[in-house]
């Protein structure tokens, strides 16, 4: 089975994304853009631009940073702006998502193409919170799809209750599959907590007692002004965290979703990850896994079929395991940069680095038995 | 200036998109679909299955099918069981390629200007393209189309829709397709007979003509194909005789599938012999033919287009690429590195002559 362990469908980013207020969906997704490394260009002469428009970046990505721009998201999968009359674009989707929005149907179609039979439905506050349109999705094609749940990170320590009845009924009456955590928008919301700390607690506990895999996106929290060292200190952090969160509960299965922070380690035309990012995370854990999403990451910085990744592949295969190693793409946000068939290809390709048993392990085998498909599994 | 040399806008697949009645443009579809090299596959299991379930291989008719849609894609019901191929990319979620979105994948992919083809399998829509490229002068131009099976039969029809189209007054050209005009039942070659009003008509307006040339009959990438293409190069050799001072482009290439022995393209040396004439362009669309055999950046087809670089020079040569169809092998900006990063035997004049000098050029836009 090819099952791609990191994708996405969403609703029409021109609405409200499940917030009550759709000027927070607005405001969520102005963050997201503002932060993304996607180039921005002026709209009329499609001449290289920067984000600065669209928030103060001595604040940090803040809500508080946020300008007043006429933000908006304008079509063909492009984020559009105004500063003194000249509009500016952003294309963090790829051109082909002309209404905004991402049904399952879209999806189900690219699979078919591509070769590939499962998709694990993954969660961003930018692309819409709510559980309903995941699970819409996942009934609609429940051999193809399955999805992750989302609470607000937000309202975990202020409302505990609410967030596991969210997350019990999410599990237990919508079917869906496991929870996605994403660490930065807690800092997002003005709580410097940590993530699991006492506030944390009635949560985290419920959660490992609902036997299903938790999958964190740790981003580190810095702002944009401060330096690579920096950020990668605030990493380090979060990563040393979640090994705290799993030496706590050792029983319940992890993912950290798009592999490590890629983008920090670019070193000129390569890739060099430090040793102090293993030292960080929980990788001696047999219950910690490692998405592998390399296209979404650096496909704008290495061309296909990504040999510059290879070295660092073959190290994750070394330290962690093709065992604990699961492929993902990121779609539909990784056409900008190559075909779904290549996301799958990039991995294909590394027959050098993994024998048969391991590569069918990495494209599909480790989700299929973490999402309780094999064969004779209770799930 | 980057131009994309070959490139479509069309409204929905499944709709009569300028026909009068939608039962002609679904069997163009048909007709295109069943001749077509992507795979069909069963839509309840995904099995695959091949083209006789679109035409009857002993008798070349067309199969009696009911088209349908499933997951965005075109379907057709035959025998009670549903299948499809994805002619078109999945990213066309409603089977339509309008210009907002196709300048927006330029955008994208640093594309400044486009020549929009057509075909009769995504309708007649002559008055479609002029109104996109109305909206957008600026990034994109077009070629005019008539049926070519209509054309000896009513020539002044065809000269007065050209005439109108072309007086217009966007940049555009001429296209024609040898192997429809063959479905009027004439059975002599296109440059000349009843088709004579036509082309003396059309060489008058001075606008560049495209060819698409395919063999008028025989399966798909075999030695009768490559007879017949090779006779219809005959064809557009006397054809550029008779008009000397006509400005040709060939569309897609050098119909490369047809002549791919293993690896290597072998092409014969008479396929070579049009080139002679200055005013002959060759446009160099690899992937849209190639991308389902070899991968991205196509380096086995580099041999070959440094032929036709040594043989035709890059300042005849035209990027182009198909979009968005092409976009079920690769993505646009793939299309646009194969030439601008990859291909290193081009000198930086090759390169900028390939990717859009040339096509500006022929386009009038020098």
């Amino acid at each position: 089975m090819i099952y791609d362990g990191h994708a996405y469908c969403f609703p029409d980013q021109r609405g409200d994304g499940g917030f009550a207020d759709r000027a927070e969906f607005q405001r969520n997704l102005q963050v997201g853009m503002a932060g993304h490394f996607q180039s921005a260009w002026r709209v009329r002469d499609r001449a290289p631009a920067d984000s600065s428009g669209l928030y103060d970046a001595s604040k940090g990505l803040t809500f508080d940073a946020l300008k007043d721009a006429d933000f908006r998201a304008a079509g063909h999968g492009r984020f559009e702006w105004t500063v003194d009359g000249e509009d500016y674009a952003k294309q963090v989707m790829p051109p082909s998502i002309a209404d905004m929005a991402y049904p399952a149907e879209s999806l189900v179609a690219e699979m078919d193409y591509a070769g590939v039979d499962r998709a694990l439905l993954h969660r961003t506050p930018y692309l819409g919170i709510g559980n309903d349109f995941i699970a819409d999705c996942v009934k609609a094609f429940p051999e193809r799809i399955q999805g992750l749940a989302h609470v607000e990170e937000w309202l975990v320590a202020p409302e505990p209750d609410a967030s596991i009845a969210k997350l019990e009924r999410a599990i237990g009456e919508q079917g869906l599959s496991g929870v996605q955590f994403l660490t930065n928008y807690l800092r997002l919301y003005g709580q410097t907590d940590k993530w699991d700390g006492p506030a944390f607690r009635p949560f985290w506990d419920a959660v490992s007692g609902m036997d299903i895999p938790v999958f964190f996106t740790p981003s580190g929290w810095v702002g944009s002004q401060q330096g690579a060292d920096a950020k990668l200190r605030s990493y380090l952090s979060d990563l040393k965290t979640l090994s705290r969160w799993m030496e706590r509960y050792p029983h319940v299965k992890v993912v950290l979703t798009h592999g490590f922070n890629w983008r920090l380690f670019l070193d000129g035309g390569t890739l060099s990850v430090p040793g102090e990012v293993f030292d960080a995370a929980p990788v001696e854990s047999p219950n910690f896994s490692v998405q592998l999403l390399f296209g979404i990451a650096l496909g704008g910085e290495f061309d296909y079929p990504m040999v510059e990744m290879r070295p660092t592949l073959e190290k994750l295969g070394r330290l962690i395991g093709a065992g604990r190693l699961m492929w993902g793409t990121d779609m539909p946000m990784v056409m900008r940069y190559y075909t779904y068939r290549q996301n799958l290809e990039v991995i294909r390709g590394c027959r050098d680095i993994f024998n048969a048993d391991e590569m069918d392990r990495i494209l599909g085998g480790n989700m299929e038995r973490l999402m309780g498909l094999e064969k004779g599994s209770a799930k | 200036m980057i131009i994309d040399g070959h490139m479509y806008s069309f409204p929905r697949f499944d709709s009569r998109a300028g026909y009068s009645e939608l039962g002609p443009k679904m069997r163009a579809v048909q007709r295109e679909l069943g001749g077509h090299h992507q795979p069909v596959w069963r839509v309840r299991d995904r099995a695959p299955a091949d083209n006789t379930t679109l035409i009857d291989p002993a008798t070349d008719e067309l199969r009696d099918i009911e088209w349908g849609r499933d997951l965005g894609r075109l379907t057709w019901n035959v025998d009670g069981e549903t299948y499809t191929k994805q002619y078109m990319p999945p990213m066309l979620h409603d089977l339509e390629a309008p210009p907002e979105l196709m300048i927006a994948e330029m955008d994208y992919a640093g594309v400044d200007m486009g020549i929009i083809h057509t075909s009769g399998h995504l309708g007649l829509i002559n008055r479609y393209l002029r109104d996109g490229v109305a909206r957008y002068p600026d990034r994109l131009m077009r070629l005019i189309t008539v049926p070519s099976a209509g054309i000896p039969g009513d020539p002044d029809a065809a000269i007065q829709e050209i005439e109108d189209e072309v007086g217009d007054g966007d940049r555009c050209g001429v296209q024609f397709f040898t192997r429809y005009y063959y479905d009027s039942g004439e059975t002599e070659p296109w440059d000349d007979g009843k088709m004579r009003p036509f082309w003396e008509a059309v060489a008058a307006l001075g606008v560049p003509v495209y060819f698409t040339l395919h063999a008028r009959a025989g399966e798909r990438y075999t030695s009768a194909e490559q007879d017949g293409y090779l006779e219809e190069q005959r064809n557009l050799m006397r054809w550029m005789e008779r008009y000397p001072e006509v400005t040709v482009v060939v569309t897609h290439g050098l119909q490369w599938r047809s002549f791919l022995e293993g690896d290597e393209f072998s092409f014969p040396e008479e396929g070579w012999e049009l080139f002679r004439s200055p005013r002959c362009h060759l446009q160099l669309l690899i992937p849209i033919q190639v991308g389902g055999i070899w991968e991205y950046p196509w380096t086995e087809a580099e041999p070959m287009i440094k032929e036709c670089v040594d043989r035709i020079g890059a300042d005849r040569l035209i990027y182009g690429t198909d979009m968005p169809m092409v976009a079920r092998f690769c993505t646009y900006r793939q299309t646009l590195d194969q030439f601008r990063t990859h291909c290193d035997f081009l000198s930086p004049a090759e390169r900028n002559d390939i990717l859009g000098g040339t096509a500006a050029r022929v386009m009038g836009l020098e």
